[in-house]
């Protein structure tokens, strides 16, 4: 039997405009396989928002629950269990690939249609290289070129009877598709294998390719056989911060060199981006040695790898599975600026967004904190008796209440809960500002909750 | 004509008041009155700020008033290099020029060289505010045929609204369903013989809703040309917020009856800088009350409150009664122009400010740069568009005078490594802040060592020009891309 199975997602995302609801309900199918373990290793973004996910045998109708045991956005990758053991029976799990030269290899893809006909598809590999996934990992992946016609998440890949990846994206136009390698999938294989998953070690640096400027080399003093990227920032989450420094040219990782282009050769996949080398096999606790120019004298640098909880981002990127925070209070409805909150804008909302908001989220994006700071917003005002006069407001950032700087969406309540002013004065960026009498502001929440169909 | 007869004629024109609108004896037929204006005109390429773009060609059309001039809009007429004039049932076009123009309310005047032209033609007088639902008659040339078109409607609302030429401000407009198409710009609309409104614009996407320059604004428009120079529209320089909540005029401790708005901004160098502060609510203005919601009462209906100081002259001091730390005072505060720090609006005959230094085009950020986008409010640069529309309220960088931005560099030799640098803000040039453009070139005279080196905002990457390489590139440069001057950069007012 076949070990390509298809998984039917239940979803059911939050709504960011009106984030005490969800949004409709929808359905759709994606690709999975099996692996050992009794897992099914399929990709992880179609799963957003997954109330209901099932799973059917090869070639078959019967739907079987599935649980997630990892989904990690990071990688693109999730594994998922089945309780009923009878799923698994008959269907050989597939090894998987491990680190081998792979340009010019043919393999197939195998799913099956929406009819429940089995279909092989040809690839051919292009080349490789390292692909993000936000807010900033570095994953390595395929590119392909296919006879597919449709599909593009989780398909399996097949090259030699070994599974190389799934796939994660399809263009139908260029017939191209992009595949997570197979190497992602061995990282998080060992990584669960103590029963706990600690995730990919995350870096992240802007930097500048150096690209042969014979004027900044000279600036930065760097001889002829010193070639590598330019750190322009750091973000205060990675690994490394506060021992690699701005202004710092990288010139070898582990050992192996980086050019100009930022590109380092790999052992099997041709030239690869320098992040390959913080990212490729890499697990929490791992050691980087790496060597820099800094002031035109070099100098080497250690330091370990680990992770970063995505909820240490001012602005968070990932925005699923969970209920966005807000706070109603006097009918305003606050809110934190994430991606979601953008994307609520439509298609086009990296351009048609709040022009402050947008400015914000992209000069603010490698910001972090320790203590979950958010920039905390008005989305808009469910206008009643008590709000009369701000009925219109709508996307302002908020700096302060009754002076008191507010960092998050929970800090909201406490400060109002403590004041003991009759007034409560909110001071939005732009000289904005709201003054709703406090007692009148608390008692009305009630009722206009209650008609707004607000739950609790 | 000299300067001194158009300024008897005009002050002549301005004794008609407001509220007079009567009938008149022997008053010509207005179709001897209104003019077909026909501009060649061209504007300069913000995108290459040493070229021009093609001529065009447009049409549009005046009425003749006292003295042999011709009223039209500003936006017939803007940026012309000729101008042409015709009239009813004479073949002759006769060539025309500005005599006075300002694009914030979208009037110019032009005078005809040859007298001639005025033989067997009338001129219109003016009347004041038509009533509404009285009926118009507007006169022109618009689009559907050669000859004079007349419309008639009926005067469907008066309210204040934007002058979309220059997009700066929001006056006062009569709102009428008499059709106006293009062509009509320009062109006088008559109730009893008299001028009671320019036609001007029309609201897009929307079925007879055409709008006309009112008598007040044109009236304004001719005291303030009475000392031979165009002022403009003055501004007090503040941002208000309404009160419409009563929680939130408790707070401020403003008594059950006291209405007003309150000052949310008070912009550095504005007319109210020095007189009204942030936290002041504004109660009266010119004797009239200011309501919650920043209205005034006016004979012609409830208006925005600024329109009292649309109907100043610059230099003018305007009576504002405010409510501040629970009393209230009467200020009178001077009107002074408006201190920009990004061109905010539609620029007409102007030309670009420009540096070109190694390749690198500096220019200074204003709308007329973002225009040069396609759908400029979504697609231009978006630290652009942040700091264009935020800059006054969010307080961004107050020490720069203006924001000089990198357009992009024209390739050399010389600058290969920097080539594809486009758009950025610039923040400094050899270590020297950059405050406006007049900065870029006095930084370049600097160097520290072997490179220029120009920091731009958001980042620590720096761009490098070798100096011992730059007399020949820019040389090169003028030749090889055709550029009559590597600047162009005014002074201001005070400055040497």
């Amino acid at each position: 039997m076949a070990n390509n199975i298809t998984i039917t997602v239940t979803a059911q995302q939050h709504d960011y405009n009106s984030p005490w609801q969800k949004r409709d309900i929808t359905k759709h199918t994606l690709s999975g396989c099996v692996i050992e373990g009794d897992l099914v290793l399929t990709a992880a973004y179609p799963l957003t928002d997954a109330v209901l996910l099932e799973v059917s045998k090869p070639g078959g109708t019967k739907k079987y629950r599935a649980d997630v045991v990892v989904k990690d956005y990071h990688c693109g990758l999730a594994l998922l269990r089945v309780s009923d053991r009878e799923f698994f029976r008959g269907i050989a799990p597939s090894r998987i690939r491990t680190a081998s030269g792979i340009a010019g290899k043919k393999g197939v893809i195998r799913k099956w249609d929406s009819l429940g006909a089995a279909r092989e598809y040809t690839t051919e590999t292009i080349i490789s290289s390292m692909r993000t996934y936000k807010p900033n990992y570095a994953v390595l992946m395929h590119q392909l070129s296919t006879n597919m016609s449709e599909g593009g998440d989780g398909d399996p890949v097949f090259i030699d009877g070994e599974l190389a990846g799934i796939t994660t994206g399809f263009d139908n136009e260029t017939k191209m598709v992009y595949v997570i390698s197979s190497e992602t999938v061995l990282r998080m294989l060992g990584d669960i294998k103590d029963g706990r998953y600690d995730g990919m070690p995350f870096f992240w640096v802007d930097y500048l390719e150096i690209n042969s400027d014979v004027n900044l080399r000279e600036m930065l003093g760097l001889t002829e056989r010193e070639t590598g990227v330019y750190v322009n920032r750091i973000c205060g989450k990675s690994s490394g911060f506060r021992i690699l420094k701005e202004g710092d040219v990288i010139i070898e990782i582990n050992g192996r060199t980086i050019d100009d282009d930022g590109m380092f050769t790999s052992d099997h996949y041709g030239r690869l981006n320098f992040y390959g080398l913080l990212y490729l096999n890499t697990s929490v606790g791992d050691t980087v040695s790496m060597t820099v120019v800094r002031d035109k004298k070099q100098l080497k640098l250690k330091f370990n790898l680990r992770p970063v909880d995505d909820e240490s981002f001012l602005i968070p990127e990932l925005c699923y599975d969970s209920r966005p925070a807000f706070a109603i209070i006097g009918g305003l409805v606050f809110q934190e600026l994430t991606r979601g909150y953008l994307e609520t804008w439509g298609k086009n909302w990296s351009k048609s967004a709040d022009n402050r908001m947008l400015y914000i989220y992209m000069t603010r994006n490698m910001d972090t904190s320790t203590d979950k700071t958010r920039m905390v917003i008005l989305n808009r005002v469910l206008p009643a008796a008590c709000n009369y006069g701000y009925h219109g407001k709508n996307n302002l950032i908020l700096e302060d209440i009754n002076g008191h700087v507010i960092n998050n969406i929970q800090e909201i309540e406490k400060i109002i809960s403590q004041l003991k002013d009759p007034f409560i004065r909110f001071n939005f960026v732009g000289g904005e500002s709201i003054v709703l009498g406090r007692e009148e502001a608390i008692k009305a929440t009630d009722n206009i909750r209650k008609t707004y169909n607000i739950p609790d | 004509m000299n300067k001194k007869a158009i300024l008897a004629i005009l002050i002549a024109l301005t004794c008609g008041s407001i509220a007079n609108i009567g009938l008149r004896a022997g008053q010509p037929d207005p179709h001897r009155s209104v003019v077909k204006i026909v501009t060649t005109s061209i504007r300069p390429d913000y995108s290459n700020p040493w070229k021009m773009l093609a001529p065009t060609a447009s049409s549009g059309s005046g009425a003749i008033i006292k003295g042999n001039l011709i009223l039209t809009n500003a936006h017939v007429v803007s940026d012309a290099t000729y101008i042409q004039v015709q009239k009813e049932n004479d073949p002759d076009q006769y060539q025309a020029s500005l005599a006075f123009i300002s694009h914030e309310c979208d009037l110019a005047l032009i005078r005809v060289g040859d007298q001639k032209f005025f033989e067997g033609t009338g001129h219109l007088e003016f009347g004041g505010m038509p009533a509404l639902r009285s009926t118009v008659a507007t006169f022109g040339y618009p689009a559907g045929g050669e000859s004079i078109s007349i419309t008639e409607g009926i005067v469907s609302r008066i309210e204040t609204g934007t002058y979309s030429h220059s997009g700066k401000q929001s006056l006062l407009m009569i709102q009428t369903d008499a059709a106006l198409n293009p062509g009509n710009s320009g062109g006088p609309a008559v109730q009893d013989g008299l001028i009671i409104g320019v036609a001007f614009q029309v609201q897009a996407g929307s079925d007879n809703i055409g709008y006309l320059i009112p008598v007040p604004v044109i009236d304004h428009f001719f005291r303030d040309i009475s000392d031979g120079l165009i002022d403009g529209i003055p501004s007090l320089g503040i941002f208000t917020q309404p009160l419409q909540s009563r929680h939130y005029r408790e707070y401020l401790g403003m008594d059950g009856r006291d209405t007003g708005v309150m000052v949310s901004h008070v912009v550095p160098g504005g007319s109210a800088d020095g007189y009204i502060t942030e936290g002041d609510v504004i109660t009266a203005i010119e004797g009239a009350t200011v309501a919650n919601d920043g209205t005034i009462a006016t004979g012609i209906g409830r208006l925005f409150f600024m329109t009292a100081v649309d109907f100043k002259q610059m230099g003018d001091r305007v009576g504002i009664e405010i409510f501040r730390k629970g009393k209230k005072e009467k200020l009178s505060v001077p009107l002074r122009p408006f201190p920009e720090r990004v061109k905010w609006y539609n620029e007409y005959e102007t030309m670009p400010e420009y540096y070109i230094f190694g390749g690198i085009i500096f220019q200074p950020l204003s709308r007329e740069y973002l225009k040069t986008w396609e759908k400029w409010w979504i697609n231009a640069d978006r630290a652009m568009l942040y700091h264009y529309a935020h800059h006054i309220s969010d307080r961004i960088r107050p020490e720069r005078r203006e924001f000089v931005i990198i357009n992009r560099v024209l390739p050399d030799s010389a600058n290969t490594y920097v080539s594809d640098v486009r758009d950025m803000i610039v923040s400094e040039v050899n270590g020297i802040r950059i405050t406006c453009m007049k900065d870029v070139p006095k930084a370049f005279m600097s160097p520290r060592g072997k490179f220029h080196v120009i920091s731009i905002d958001g980042t620590n990457v720096r761009l490098l020009l070798r100096v011992d390489e730059m007399e020949e590139a820019n040389l090169r440069l003028q030749q090889a891309y055709d550029i009559p001057s590597m600047q162009r950069i005014y002074s201001r007012e005070g400055e040497r």
